[in-house]
């Protein structure tokens, strides 16, 4: 039998429907016809004739009926009898349509666009091709702190020959100073060994990149420069003309040789130059081999590194130096990782409060439609054909919050990613919605639209319901009913869980926000200064002081301080080895300040004893220091720290690296103890910390610190105004103020975590009440006839009332006490995870009440319906 | 004598279908009554199944319809008979022969 012809007579029947019906007919009518005339020649009359045709045919429909099963039922021409229908009954009951389709919707579209987020920070966020291979090393030294391994070229090039690695990028990158259509400004710019473009695989998006095979002979390359994307719009409007143009970096100008695509922001840098030769450390990146693991890889830096070199700051000689090396994505989404796991977590429990009010809706419906049902069976449908159905109906509920919920992950994604504290990752990373996970929630929504639909349908299409028992099927309503409360007691405890969560997120960030600083960073602007003109350390000594006076005189300046450039708090800004004579050898670690001697007061720092040094000894490099109260407490826990003398490592180096003749002395005597105050992000503990005057290390830039006594921005142009007048070629450039440091550094991540965990929670929330809701109304409606009889023979209202509200409130608060439990499981693990705890009496508390009163509403509306009907009307009514 | 009943005549009803189109190509009522004719007024076909019988025969590509207009002047859908449906009758005849020898012996033994 010919396939083709099989398939063509199928299609035919689905798509020519009408020319096939009038076909099965004319030839019927014909039959009948003829039958007629020949028993006409028989000798019956016509009308007889005509009767006894018809007879001995059997029936035209049925006849039809047959003829039509011979093909086999045409499952398309059926599913689309079955969707329309499903539209059709969908509409009519728009409320619980819309329940249905925005809980699904809501649960897909949040699950979606977390799991894309996390996946695309701890996947693969890079645009760099092998990002996986690529690592950052980094090395602990006796105290144990792993920090990042600086090497110079020469060590590079050593560490090349390792057999478990592939490449080495050397790198470094600094503010430079250009001068831009005649106005001097500073411009970000990453020098790059030229094998950096060739290891990070990215192409240019105009013109070429710089690149060379070794990277020691990048003094031959000439200066050249490759823009930013962004650089390139802004500053050039995105012309193309720009290859061949020249861009000016400090001394040297650049020409102009490419632009890189949108994606590539490495280092976040405005443009790209050739790696100046030298022997300074420099920041640096490796790439495995393909075949290498981790752990290979790292033993065999170890046994280098200690053969080689021990690049450990201040001091010579080998140390038992410990390597380890991270991949990139590690590095940068480690610290979200916990939170972002946990919010993962967190979608998921809302997707399962979204199914389940999907099931809880459907089967609602299917007890609502057990009468139409048994029609159906009565009139002769098939079990198999109900079956599909029913189903049909909850797939086109589950598609429809399928593509709901695709719009909503789109969207969110962009919400989650804007809301992402800026700084938390790198801005090269490349999030966007997987199209694996919009997928995979899809085909979740279909199950659970299946699932939901499924039992309902199964107990519906099986009971043999006669006409008569029709509506009072008590195996069905009764197994339902157990469902309802079974799907109300998951919801509940979900809930509770995401609560507890938002409870716990929102605490935290109340006691971050409200944790002593020890500072004051209100109204604190902070600018950058490279210093263009000073040279040699008592020029430059004298030329910040101008600056600092020009400064001051600007009105609206309460006070102005210099740092060193280096983090302000609450990030530690340098570490340095001291020796404290008496009290311990040169292995202990504090941290260090070059400050001048307003920044106290600038920042409002209290002094605990001595005093802070002077104009003088600060204009002359003098060798004094203050020390933080911790520091005083934990080396002088009996004596006087003022007036002892120690010995600080960082001295005897220069900013840039290089070392300071042996005579400079490295011993500052202290003068004064000032409070503590936050250096070491905001939740750890204070670090000891030493705060010398910012010229005994020749600076070639510093912060400029200005306490403004209303809002920072306005005194922007005037105080440029006034540092122009000192030197005219000095740029001045605004930088984030004392309190956008601490949001970034601390305070942003807890807010995104306490806002989308809230979030969360409001939304399972809404989505629970909506259950609740559902579930008594159904009860309610199922045993209305019963309400009513017990009302007509006298039961009060209120006692009707009393008997729902308790029967729903009991399973709410069955599913309290599960999510209570649940959380007292969980708190551990989570614990250990992020630093946040769950079970906390002061941040359940309110949540707890908070559900129960949503649940009190939720069920007392439909209870209160159920007491004030009119018993009489419904006992006449025969529904 | 009774006419045969519906049921014993379903399973050969094919066959029947089959010899009467091998004379030629027919509509649904000729075939009833060339059935009539060459059973010598004995076998009545039950016009109930005959539609859908003539429907699976084609279905299964024994036959094939071409709407036609007959001699009377009127349109109607000839069935014919196609190589497969020769094949398939001849098989049927074989079959049925072996079928009435076996009952045949049945009946005649002891």
């Amino acid at each position: 039998m010919n396939i083709l012809t099989w398939l063509k007579r199928r299609l035919r029947r689905l798509f020519r429907r009408d020319a096939v019906e009038s076909d099965l007919s004319d030839e019927i009518c014909l039959h009948l016809d003829l039958e007629a005339e020949d028993l006409v020649r028989q000798g019956l009359t016509r009308e007889a004739a005509r009767r006894e045709a018809r007879m001995r045919l059997g029936g035209v429909d049925k006849t039809k009926e047959d003829c039509r099963d011979v093909y086999g039922p045409v499952w398309l021409g059926q599913l689309w009898q079955d969707l329309r229908y499903a539209f059709v009954t969908l509409m009519r009951n728009r409320g619980y349509a819309t329940g249905a389709i925005v809980s699904l919707g809501l649960g897909i579209g949040a699950a979606t666009a977390v799991f894309s987020a996390v996946e695309g920070l701890v996947l693969n966020p890079y645009p760099y091709s092998d990002a996986h291979r690529i690592v950052v090393m980094s090395q602990a030294d006796g105290a144990g702190a792993f920090r990042r391994t600086f090497l110079t070229s020469a060590q590079a090039g050593l560490l090349t020959q390792a057999a478990s690695i592939d490449a080495v990028i050397l790198w470094d990158d600094s503010w430079m100073w250009t001068k831009n259509e005649g106005v001097p400004d500073m411009i970000h710019a990453g020098k790059l060994s030229p094998n950096v473009f060739q290891l990070l695989g990215v192409p240019p998006l105009v013109g070429r990149t710089f690149a060379g095979d070794s990277w020691t002979s990048t003094s031959d390359l000439a200066p050249v420069a490759v823009l930013s994307y962004h650089y390139w719009r802004t500053r050039y409007a995105g012309s193309a003309k720009v290859i061949g143009q020249t861009v000016q970096l400090a001394d040297r100008q650049h020409t102009i040789i490419g632009v890189m695509p949108e994606r590539f922001r490495f280092l976040d840098a405005d443009v790209y130059i050739p790696l100046s030769s030298g022997n300074d450390p420099r920041w640096t990146l490796l790439r495995l081999r393909p075949s290498v693991s981790r752990a290979a890889a790292t033993a065999e830096l170890q046994a280098f590194v200690q053969q080689e070199f021990d690049p450990a700051e201040g001091r010579g000689g080998r140390r038992d130096v410990r390597v380890s090396l991270t991949t990139l994505r590690d590095d940068e989404a480690g610290n979200l990782r916990g939170m972002l796991g946990i919010l993962l977590g967190a979608v998921t429990l809302l997707l399962v409060i979204g199914c389940a009010n999907v099931s809880i809706l459907l089967v609602g419906r299917g007890i609502h439609r057990r009468y139409e049902l048994a029609v159906r069976r009565a009139v002769g449908a098939s079990q198999g054909r109900i079956l599909r159905q029913l189903l049909t109906e909850s797939l086109v509920v589950a598609m429809a919050g399928g593509v709901v919920g695709v719009v909503i992950a789109y969207a969110l994604l962009v919400v989650i990613i804007a809301l992402i504290p800026p700084g938390v990752i790198a801005r090269d990373m490349d999030i966007a919605i997987d199209v694996r996970v919009l997928v995979f929630a899809f085909i979740v929504a279909v199950l659970a639209g299946i699932a939901a639909g499924l039992s309902p349908a199964l107990a519906l299409s099986r009971s043999m319901l006669s006409a008569g028992a029709g509506h009072r099927s008590q195996v069905v309503t009764r197994g339902s009913a157990r469902t309802h409360r079974l799907l109300m007691l998951v919801q509940c405890s979900a809930t509770v869980v995401l609560l507890a969560a938002a409870g716990a997120a929102l605490r935290t960030l109340v006691v971050l926000t409200t944790a002593p600083l020890g500072y004051d960073p209100q109204n604190v602007a902070v600018f950058g200064l490279t210093f263009q003109g000073p040279d040699g350390p008592q020029e430059t000594a004298a030329y910040a002081e101008r600056i600092k006076s020009a400064a001051v005189s600007v009105p609206g300046v309460e006070s102005v301080a210099l740092t060193g450039p280096a983090p302000t708090p609450p990030v530690e800004p340098r570490r340095s080895l001291i020796e404290i004579p008496g009290v311990s050898d040169d292995d202990q670690e504090v941290v260090t300040a070059e400050v001048s001697r307003e920044y106290f007061s600038t920042i409002r720092v209290p002094i605990r004893a001595g005093r802070i040094w002077t104009d003088t000894e600060d204009r002359r490099a003098a060798h004094v220091g203050v020390i933080n109260d911790t520091m005083a407490r934990r080396y002088w826990p009996n004596g006087n720290p003022i007036g002892q003398r120690v010995r600080l490592a960082v001295l005897g180096n220069n900013w840039d690296g290089s070392t300071k003749s042996p005579a400079n002395d490295q011993w500052i005597e202290i003068v004064g103890v000032i409070g503590d105050v936050r250096n070491d992000g905001l939740r750890k503990p204070v670090l000891p910390e030493v705060y010398v005057p910012y010229s005994l290390r020749s600076l070639g830039a510093v912060l400029l610190l200005v306490r403004t006594s209303g809002a920072p921005g306005r005194i922007i142009d005037e105080l440029k105004r006034k540092v122009a007048e000192v030197n005219a070629q000095q740029p001045l450039m605004a930088s984030s103020s004392l309190e956008e440091r601490l949001w970034e550094n601390g305070w942003a991540r807890q807010q995104f975590a306490a806002s989308l965990f809230s979030a969360c929670a409001a939304l399972a929330l809404a989505l629970a009440a909506v259950g609740m809701y559902s579930v008594v109304t159904c009860a309610v409606s199922l045993h209305m006839r019963e309400f009513a009889l017990r009302m007509a023979l006298g039961a009060s209202s209120a006692r009707i009332l009393r008997g729902i509200f308790t029967s729903a409130m009991m399973t709410i608060a069955l599913g309290m006490g599960c999510g209570l439990t649940l959380v007292a499981v969980l708190d551990r693990p989570i614990a250990a995870w992020t630093e946040s705890s769950l079970w906390n009496p002061v941040s359940l508390t309110p949540s707890m009440i908070a559900l129960a009163a949503v649940g009190c509403f939720a069920v007392l509306i439909p209870a209160w319906r159920a007491a004030t009907l009119d018993p009489m009307r419904i006992l006449r009514t025969d529904e | 004598m009774t006419k045969p009943t519906a049921d014993l005549l379903q399973g050969s009803l094919d066959l029947l279908i089959l010899k009467a189109l091998t004379l030629g190509p027919l509509h649904g009522w000729g075939v009833s009554k060339r059935i009539r004719q060459m059973s010598r007024e004995v076998l009545e076909v039950n016009q109930g199944s005959l539609y859908p019988a003539l429907h699976r025969l084609e279905d299964r590509g024994y036959v094939t319809s071409e709407w036609k207009t007959s001699e009377e002047g009127r349109s109607a859908k000839f069935y014919r008979l196609t190589r497969l449906g020769r094949k398939q009758f001849a098989d049927e005849q074989e079959r049925w022969k072996l079928f009435a020898a076996a009952v045949g012996h049945t009946l005649r033994a002891g």
